[in-house]
């Protein structure tokens, strides 16, 4: 029986087929056939002819010109064209319209054989074909580019005649994401004759069309010859759709599905339970009922008045022990095949048929679905979006026939499919039979160019079922090539399956032509997706990475090891130590300006400081107008104040708190030893003492020029009265802590310096600075404590300028003490010289003016002899320089007490007064003015 | 350093003071370094240069090469020219050979003065001017081919002139007391046979002065006065007819409302009607051909009287399947649609015709028959293809006035023109886009194009008003289109610069740092290592 | 070689066997963990994985050719090879006994570098330090028992052969056998091409080791000359030999094409794949252009500034190698980690070891719990496992540059004894 309605379906296709050559060049029908639960096959068909030679002149009358001028200008032989939507449920409703010849995977399907001698101009053809279709039939045809776009070795089969395929190729392609909707159809309605108005097209409703379970539009164009010579070329449209009953008789004003109302719920009286308080509810309707304008919204409207009298437009199967009313003037034609019968509608009359229930119940209400020869499922193993696997289940129903077909695949280039992998099972069997698969023809993806093409022609025994799997690893893809739906996944089209005519034909399965032809359903295969908001951070962050090691390398390559002490600053101490420098310039010109305030006329500034009376006017200039003396020496000392006060400044309140360790420990015995306080009973012990013990040592004795005497008091003073170390020059803010210092770090050290030249003869000297002056600045002098003194200009780049400033502070904050009696009592200043002890002090602040200890001491010798009565210079004057100092060091001791004393009062005086000022504007920015040195 | 410090001190005097102490001094301080070997320096400068030899002559021509859009140099200044109208003075030189067979050579020549002379007069614009020859009395055929228009005198008993339907000749008839004597300075014949021909060539005088006068030719050889009425109809005239195109695809179809007529003797019909005209236009255009039947096609406009704003709504676009051409050549529709509405008569005395020109589109012809028709003869259609024929000739652009043959050859003149100016102003568009856009690629099929469009305009140019004039410019037109729509010109995506920043800084910034600053370093080193060498060669000499 | 006499051949036989054995075990009685390795995306690249060689053995052995498609892009000579094994789906012990072997080969290899102690008194410079040093068996050891080498053999990734390549070329070389140390790296490079970028080095290092009176030029242009013109003949001998087998030259795009412009962006442990899928079109050949620069710029570099030590710039080369090739694997990183215990003596030296050690484990865990949490179970995006590509490549720079840095302050103490233990920088 089954077997019955396939023939019927092939032989009602081959019929068409002969009677194309019929004079009719136009002809239409409707086929209805009722499905299991209550869906309905409606499948319109639509032919029209043009003779070769009309074609050429083009002389279009039926076919539509402006398809006729697409295959003119891309010289297309034969072409085929599918919109489908849905799948079509094969266990359900069995086999498929026209064996599946005339539908096509979801999406679009597009086939053609073009006349190209090489495959450039079949490609260039196919991309003048696919853009003129696009734009035809409002589909994006136009995206079928290479890489979708495959060769078919195999599968299909010309179904027009022809000539010769020697210089014709055949060209697939398949858009399996497009998706078919109205817009779609209005343009394929305008190709018929009819254009819809009449005839079973007036039945096409775009609404019921797209709200089928399942559609497929078909256009096909092919030449066909009765006799050499005598060719027409034929288009036929095809629309296939499968209706469910009850949602189309569903009523126009209520169109959402309600729950009907318990007495009218259609309940499954098989069911064991069932009973008259109890229904199970049946999801379809099993009647078929029905009329045509409930299933299409609208009655036929007449028949096109050009179709062929000789087909009737509309047939239905159903057995014909079922009555069906027709509209009248309708004549009814019963096929002697007792399944199928004919209606010839009034041409110019409506047209509407109504399917009433069977007069016999005991009769069949419909014809059972035909056993399809072949079904297959195909589906994604594995997850992840790493890699998977394709599993496709071909299960053959026929009890005793093998199958034999042609499976193709075509993928995208993105799948990476792995062939090795690929195995064929039967079902229920451990181990793959490979003897199932007899012929494969695969053409491997190639990036971005072109896609996988699958072909296996391979059977199914007899009532068996055959497992096809094979593995694919997903590829990440560019960010630019994903779609704007990345994580929606991308289509993978169907695969078409072509059952050969004869199980055993040859191996030239190219000639053969196909009995059925079915398609699984596209795949949705969701690839890894890189962040697309990201690329510029990507593009730093790796860069970064790249260029930190690269850094790393190339300077471990181009530059060269040295102590930790060694070479040049570090460039952000250097950077620092300018800063400081440029600050301290201020500074010095600060002092400067009190200096020639604080005692006009009798201070004589030192040579070293000539240079920078420039700075010091500039400084006047930058402060504005130049003020009278006065104000700026009291606003000097004011600052100066603020100095002492600057809490970044340590050593001002250290000194205060070592002021009682020192006031009692200025007092030099030769006899002490100045890093322990140990007390030998003579110079030479204590010498002896010092050595052994913390290895102090005098080198180049036998040159020194003074007693050792003199540099013991010179480096008693330098540790007890500056609280220094004698060799590195760190500063503590006890004499106990230098002590510490020196003995724990080893410094007891005496080093040759600069300024310790001076306990040294000349000639030694001499030597001295011819060796500095080599070096790169001879400018600079450094003292131990690793401070380095230049001329002003040139006073930079050195690391302890931190210190130095704060040693300045020291020496500078006494010096204000003349310059404020100054602007107290005028006449204070005018017996500077007659006041020793005054005028010692003043002079001392003006030696102080010389920021650090070298330039002190020359400059304190010069200006203290100075400062004193021409009778004690001449006093003094036979003396050695060191004894000089000596002598002059007594004064500067009291001095220092005075000062301290001094100090002290006036701090607590402003630390009362500045509390508040300390964040005031004006006081922050005259701070830097005394931070550098 | 406690321990070996003493020891070294302790050394020390011994050792010379500079030694001694300077290490002295040192150990207080930052130390210099030991001097470095020389082997060291050198292998330093020979890792620097490594790096920068990889940079120079690998990294910076692979940049070059990958990120420089590709722009061919075009003759802009030349284009900017043609564009302007500078590089070309078009120039039609018409001559038009008199045959007089009654007259002797010398009163022949003498007309032939005196109205050259006439013309002269009533010419007003240089670039269309009309030369008069006498046609050598040995030439037999009635029409010499590079002359374009012949003028035959020949005595009758009044003066007449009439154009030759077939053949570009103007029959003139003379009294015979016409002939100017040789010391006439002026002849009524001659003025007659000026003002014969100018009235002849006017119609292409004053379009081509339009042309020249719409395109940006200076107006030096310009024509000084155009008649605004004259200048509007000539502007109506060149809207509605199409752009020129080798080939036109000619569309004939057959709409009716109902499902009859379904067929038409159109092949023959046109075969009969058309074919001529078509065949006479060959030198100047192709034409392909097709045809359809639409049935049940319902109009844009229901009424059954269409008045003028009907008719431009009459076709139905949105239904009619009358997509154009995919060949590339323009179509030309033409409509018969089946129905008995009608026209308003466009005036009160104007009788209601059946057809309308839609401008650069085709034509559309009512035509009614009886309901029952199922085909159409070709006798039916001879009035409708007649309309058309005319039609064609206005899309084409050919002037209305004149014989046929005269008609054609001035249109073919026209189109030269402007084709010519057509093309120079595409070539102007370029330049000034390759002008402004400096980020717009510029591929070499472009230069190529550009270059032979000029070479072809100059071509043209030369042999304006010829056959091979027009051909020259119609390959120019075709050339500087196919330049200027180039597809990689237009696909070329503009990338800011500062995006271009942010994609070259993160890389090559961090690592051109550490590489320049090598290279800076060594360089210093460098030129103090020279200064040092210097010195102490120095010393040498003092010492 | 007072190391290696030490090592009875017991002890050695001893070493080989267990090694040999472990992965024999896993490969017959793991299967499954010996798949899930292969399918890795840090032990497999699309240049090295092994289910890609099948399908390209696959392929070859039905007459298509594996260079037309995305799938195969490695060495041509792998085909025939692997063709004349068993079928792999059928018998893959002899597949497996092959990666077996080449493991050992490598561990021999390393074996002898070891022994030669050129890493410690190469023939310019001699480490102070270099009595402290690890014998030949135990990095040999190091190297056969390492996790990465175990999974990169495991996973059965092609990269083993390259590995074992580079390490008989420089074994040879330190052996005083320049031809064949050419011929080796010759191998590497026909398989994947980055090896290629050892050869000055190599050349130096064989020129060091030359023995007197070889074949071979004692001077040193001639010298480089010849093992350049050798490298040359064997690699276009080896290409002929490939276009013999494959009848086409499309395998050259095909195989080393790939590596040069990553058409390719299958995720892996390096730098290149994220940054190439995230790049912009207009600017995507420029940037490839600059990273293949990037990576070949060290070589001079490097081989002046160590020209003292060539063998020490082979192992630089390899770490730098291993974290920029366009593929890498930890295949790479394992070869790296094999030779740098050869430079025991200058660990002390070294600066950062806990870090580089610490940040390398931390990724090397976290690396596959974040691809997991990409891929599979999607609650975390591609920039997870990016983000720990970047960590990986820090980690191993930083080694790289520790190890540099100890190899120039041992150089440097020679000069200037007196700052061993001292404070340096460098200016």
């Amino acid at each position: 029986m089954r077997q019955l309605f396939s023939l019927l379906f092939r032989l009602s296709f081959f019929f068409f087929f002969s009677s194309l050559a019929s004079a009719a060049d136009y002809h239409e029908q409707l086929n209805l056939r009722p499905l299991p639960q209550s869906a309905l096959l409606a499948s319109f068909n639509f032919r029209s002819n043009i003779s070769v030679s009309d074609f050429e002149k083009g002389n279009f009358r039926f076919f539509p010109r402006s398809l006729g001028q697409i295959l003119q200008h891309a010289g297309t032989h034969e072409l085929h064209l599918r919109f489908s939507l849905g799948r079509w449920d094969a266990e359900t409703w069995g086999a498929r319209p026209w064996n599946g010849a005339r539908e096509g995977g979801t999406g679009v399907e597009l086939w053609a054989w073009l006349e190209a001698d090489t495959n450039e101009e079949a490609d260039r053809k196919w991309l003048i074909l696919t853009n003129a279709l696009s734009g035809l039939f409002c589909a994006s045809l136009n995206f079928i580019d290479s890489t979708r776009t495959t060769r078919p070795v195999m599968s299909f089969h010309p179904e027009g005649h022809h000539l010769s395929l020697a210089n014709t190729q055949l060209l697939y392609g398949t858009l399996p994401h497009e998706v078919v909707c109205t817009e779609n159809l209005t343009p394929f309605l305008k190709l018929l004759p009819c254009k819809g108005k009449t005839g079973i097209a007036s039945l096409l409703d775009g609404h019921k069309l797209f709200d089928s379970s399942w559609q497929s539009m078909a256009i096909d164009i092919r030449p066909l010859c009765r006799r050499r010579g005598d060719c027409v070329l034929q288009i036929e449209q095809t629309i296939d759709m499968v209706l469910d009953v009850d949602r189309s008789k569903r009523p126009r004003h209520n169109p959402i599905p309600r729950p009907p109302p318990a007495d009218q719920l259609p309940c499954d009286t098989s069911k064991p339970y069932h009973s008259h308080d109890t229904c199970f509810p049946l999801d379809h309707t099993t009647n078929q009922d029905w009329t045509l304008s409930q299933i299409f919204g609208r009655p036929m409207k007449g028949t096109c008045p050009l179709t062929d009298s000789k087909v009737s437009p509309v047939c239905i199967q159903i057995p014909h022990s079922r009555p069906v009313y027709t509209s009248e003037g309708t004549k009814e034609k019963k096929n002697p095949d007792r399944i199928s019968r004919c209606f010839q509608p009034d041409p110019s009359a409506d047209f509407d048929m109504a399917l009433a229930a069977p007069a016999d119940p005991s009769d069949p209400e419909i014809l059972g679905p035909a056993t399809p020869l072949l079904y297959a499922e195909r589906s994604f193993t594995g997850y992840g979006q790493e890699r998977g696997g394709v599993q496709t289940i071909l299960r053959n129903p026929s009890p005793h026939k093998e199958v034999e077909f042609i499976y193709m695949e075509t993928l995208p280039w993105f799948m990476r499919i792995y062939l090795h992998t690929m195995e064929t099972r039967i079902a229920g069997e451990s181990h793959p039979d490979k003897s199932l698969v007899e012929q494969v023809y695969y053409r491997p993806a190639v990036d971005r160019a072109r896609g996988t093409q699958l072909e296996v022609r391979m059977r199914v025994p007899p009532a068996s079922t055959v497992l096809l799997t094979y593995d694919f690893e997903k590829s990440i893809l560019r960010y630019t090539e994903y779609p704007p739906d990345a994580n929606r996944g991308f289509d993978v089209p169907a695969a078409v399956i072509t059952i050969l005519e004869s199980p055993k034909g040859g191996k030239d399965a190219a000639r053969q032509a196909a009995a059925y032809t079915l398609r699984t359903t596209s795949l949705l295969c969701s690839l890894p997706t890189p962040d697309f908001s990201m690329p510029y951070n990507v593009i730093i962050f790796t860069s970064t990475a790249i260029a930190l090691a690269f850094g790393g390398i190339f300077n471990m390559l181009v530059r060269r090891m040295v102590a930790a002490d060694e070479g040049p600053e570090p460039g952000l101490k250097v950077l620092i130590g300018k800063l400081k420098s440029r600050l301290g310039g201020l500074k010095g010109s600060v002092y400067k300006i009190r200096c020639r305030v604080a005692e006009p006329g009798t201070s004589i500034t030192p040579p070293e400081s000539e240079p920078q009376r420039p700075a010091s006017t500039k400084q006047h200039a930058r402060r504005g107008t130049p003020e009278p003396s006065q104000p700026v020496s009291s606003r000097v000392e004011h600052e100066d104040e603020n100095d002492d006060l600057s809490p970044s400044d340590s050593d001002s309140d250290s000194d205060s708190s070592a002021d009682p360790s020192d006031s009692d420990a200025v007092d030099f015995t030769p006899s002490t030893c100045i890093f322990c306080n140990h007390e030998s009973d003579s110079l030479e012990a204590n010498f002896a003492h010092m050595h052994q013990t913390h290895s102090f040592l005098i080198p180049f004795q036998s040159s020194l020029a003074v007693d050792l005497q003199t540099i013991l008091w010179f480096l008693h003073m330098v540790i007890f009265s500056y609280r220094e170390c004698v060799c590195c020059g760190k500063r503590r803010r006890t004499v106990e802590a230098v002590q510490q210092h020196m003995i724990s770090m080893g410094h007891c050290r005496f080093d040759v310096s600069e300024e310790t030249k001076v306990f040294y003869d000349p000639d030694l000297l001499a030597a001295q600075t011819a060796h500095t002056a080599t070096r790169a600045d001879e400018n600079t002098l450094r003292l131990p404590s690793g401070k380095v003194l230049t001329r002003r200009p040139e006073r930079m780049g050195d690391g302890a300028t931190a210190s130095r400033s704060s040693r300045e502070r020291l020496l500078a904050g006494p010096s204000t003490l003349p310059a404020g009696d100054v602007s107290d009592s005028p006449d204070a200043n005018n017996n500077t010289n007659s006041n020793p002890s005054s005028s010692t002090l003043s002079s001392d602040s003006t030696s102080i003016q010389a920021l650090t200890k070298k330039d002190r001491r020359t400059q304190a010798l010069t200006t203290q002899l100075s400062k004193l009565r021409v009778g004690d210079q001449t006093a003094l004057i036979h003396l050695s320089a060191p004894e000089q100092r000596a002598v002059l060091a007594a004064h500067k001791r009291e001095v220092d007490k005075a000062r301290r004393a001094e100090r002290r009062q006036r701090r607590k005086l402003d630390d009362v007064g500045n509390k508040t000022a300390v964040h005031t504007k004006y006081y922050k920015q005259e701070v830097p003015v005394y931070m550098g040195g | 350093m406690t321990t070996q410090q003493p020891a070294d001190n302790g050394a020390a005097p011994s050792a010379t003071n500079v030694i001694s102490t300077s290490a002295v001094a040192a150990s207080a301080t930052r130390k210099e370094p030991p001097p470095e070997k020389p082997s060291d320096v050198r292998r330093r400068s020979h890792i620097i240069l490594s790096f920068w030899l990889i940079v120079l002559f690998l990294g910076l021509p692979i940049w070059w090469k990958t990120t420089t859009i590709y722009r061919a140099d075009l003759p802009l200044q030349e284009m900017l020219d043609w564009s302007d109208g500078k590089a070309c003075r078009p120039v039609f030189p018409l001559r038009i050979s008199i045959r007089a067979g009654a007259l002797q050579e010398q009163e022949a020549q003498n007309l032939l003065r005196l109205t050259q002379h006439a013309l002269d007069d009533l010419n007003d614009f240089s670039g269309h001017h009309l030369r008069l020859q006498l046609a050598a009395p040995s030439v037999t055929e009635s029409h010499d081919p590079d002359s374009v228009l012949t003028i035959r005198l020949a005595p009758g008993d009044a003066t007449t002139a009439t154009f030759d339907p077939h053949e570009p000749i103007l029959d003139i008839t003379y009294p015979p007391n016409a002939v100017p004597s040789h010391t006439a300075s002026s002849s009524p014949l001659a003025t007659y046979v000026a003002g014969q021909l100018r009235s002849a060539f006017a119609e292409e005088q004053a379009t081509i002065s339009y042309l020249l006068s719409t395109n940006s030719i200076p107006s030096d050889h310009r024509p000084q006065g155009l008649a605004p009425d004259v200048a509007q109809s000539l502007s109506k005239r060149t809207t509605r007819s199409l752009r020129y195109a080798p080939t036109y695809h000619l569309t004939f179809s057959l709409f009716t409302s109902g499902s009859l007529p379904s067929s038409w003797d159109i092949e023959r019909a046109i075969a009969e009607y058309m074919k001529p005209v078509l065949d006479v236009l060959s030198p100047i255009h192709n034409f392909t051909i097709d045809t359809q039947v639409q049935l049940y096609a319902t109009p844009g406009v229901q009424s059954q009287v269409l008045n003028k704003e009907d008719l431009s709504s009459f076709i139905n676009a949105a239904e009619w399947p009358l997509s154009p051409s995919i060949g590339g050549a323009p179509t030309i529709n033409f409509v018969i649609f089946v129905g008995n509405q009608t026209i308003a008569a466009l005036g009160p005395d104007a009788d209601p015709s059946r057809s309308w020109l839609i401008p650069q589109w085709g034509a559309v012809y009512l035509l009614p028959l009886p309901a029952d028709t199922a085909h159409v003869g070709a006798a039916t259609l001879k009035q409708p293809l007649l309309t058309f024929t005319s039609h064609l000739l206005a899309l084409t652009g050919a002037p209305q006035s004149g014989s046929l043959p005269l008609r054609l050859s001035t249109l073919a003149r026209i189109r030269s023109a402007d084709l010519l100016l057509r093309a120079s102003s595409t070539l102007g568009s370029l330049a000034r886009l390759a002008l402004a856009l400096p980020s717009i690629s510029i591929p070499p099929r472009v230069a190529d194009g550009v270059a032979t469009t000029i070479a072809h305009l100059r071509l043209a140019c030369d042999s304006l008003g010829t056959p091979d004039g027009l051909r020259h410019a119609r390959v120019a037109e075709a050339e500087a289109e196919r330049a200027f729509f180039e597809k990689s010109m237009v696909g070329q995506l503009y990338f800011p610069d500062e995006h271009k920043i942010a994609v070259y800084l993160p890389l090559l910034g961090p690592v051109a740092v550490p590489l320049i600053m090598g290279l800076l370093n060594e360089a210093k080193a460098w030129r103090r290592r020279r200064k040092q060498r210097a010195e102490e060669a120095k010393g040498k000499k003092s010492e | 070689m007072a190391a290696a006499a030490k090592v009875s051949p017991g002890r050695a036989a001893g070493l080989y066997a267990a090694a040999a054995a472990l992965r024999l075990a896993v490969f017959a009685f793991l299967p499954g963990l010996s798949d899930l390795l292969a399918a890795r995306v840090e032990v497999s690249t699309p240049v090295t994985s092994f289910k890609r060689l099948q399908e390209g053995l696959f392929l070859y052995n039905h007459n298509v050719s594996p260079y037309d498609g995305g799938v195969y892009h490695q060495a041509p000579l792998l085909l025939p090879l692997f063709s004349l094994l068993p079928n792999f789906a059928s018998l893959p012990l002899l597949t497996d006994l092959v990666y077996v072997v080449l493991d050992l080969l490598s561990a021999r290899a390393l074996w002898r570098i070891a022994d030669s102690g050129e890493a410690g008194s190469s023939a310019q410079f001699t480490s102070p330090r270099r009595a402290k040093r690890w014998s030949g068996f135990v990095l040999a050891a190091f190297f056969l028992f390492n996790p990465f080498t175990l999974a990169t053999c495991l996973g059965r990734s092609t990269s083993v052969f390259t590995t074992c390549a580079i390490l008989h070329a420089i074994a040879s070389a330190v052996s005083g056998a320049p031809f064949s140390a050419m011929v080796a790296l010759t191998f590497a490079g026909y398989l994947s091409l980055s090896p290629l970028l050892l050869l000055p080095p190599l050349i130096l290092l064989a020129y060091d080791r030359r023995r007197p009176g070889g074949p071979i030029p004692q001077s040193g242009p001639a010298f480089a000359a010849v093992c350049v013109a050798a490298v040359a003949g064997v690699l276009g001998a080896l290409f002929l030999l490939s276009y013999l087998v494959t009848g086409s030259w499309e395998f050259l795009p095909s195989t080393y094409g790939v590596q040069l412009t990553l058409s390719d962006l299958s995720p892996n442990i390096g730098l290149w794949w994220y940054f190439f899928v995230e790049m912009f079109d207009s600017f995507r050949s420029f940037f490839l252009a600059v990273f293949w620069l990037h990576l070949s710029s060290y070589v001079a570099g490097l081989t002046l500034r160590i020209r003292r030590q060539p063998l020490v710039v082979l192992t630089l080369l390899l770490g730098i190698l291993a974290i920029f090739k366009p593929y890498p694997s930890i295949a790479d990183t394992s070869l790296f980690l094999a030779l740098v215990p050869l430079y025991r003596h200058v660990f002390p030296l070294m600066r950062y070891t806990f870090l580089s050690a610490s940040v390398i484990l931390y990724s090397a865990f976290l690396g596959p719990a974040f691809y997991y949490l990409w891929i599979y179970a999607g609650s975390g995006n591609a920039n997870f496992f990016y983000a720990i590509t970047l960590v990986w490549g820090l980690g191993q720079s930083l080694l790289v540059c520790d190890l540099m840095f100890a190899v120039l302050r041992d150089e440097w103490e020679v000069e200037r004894p007196e700052m061993v233990g001292k404070e340096i920088r460098q200016i």
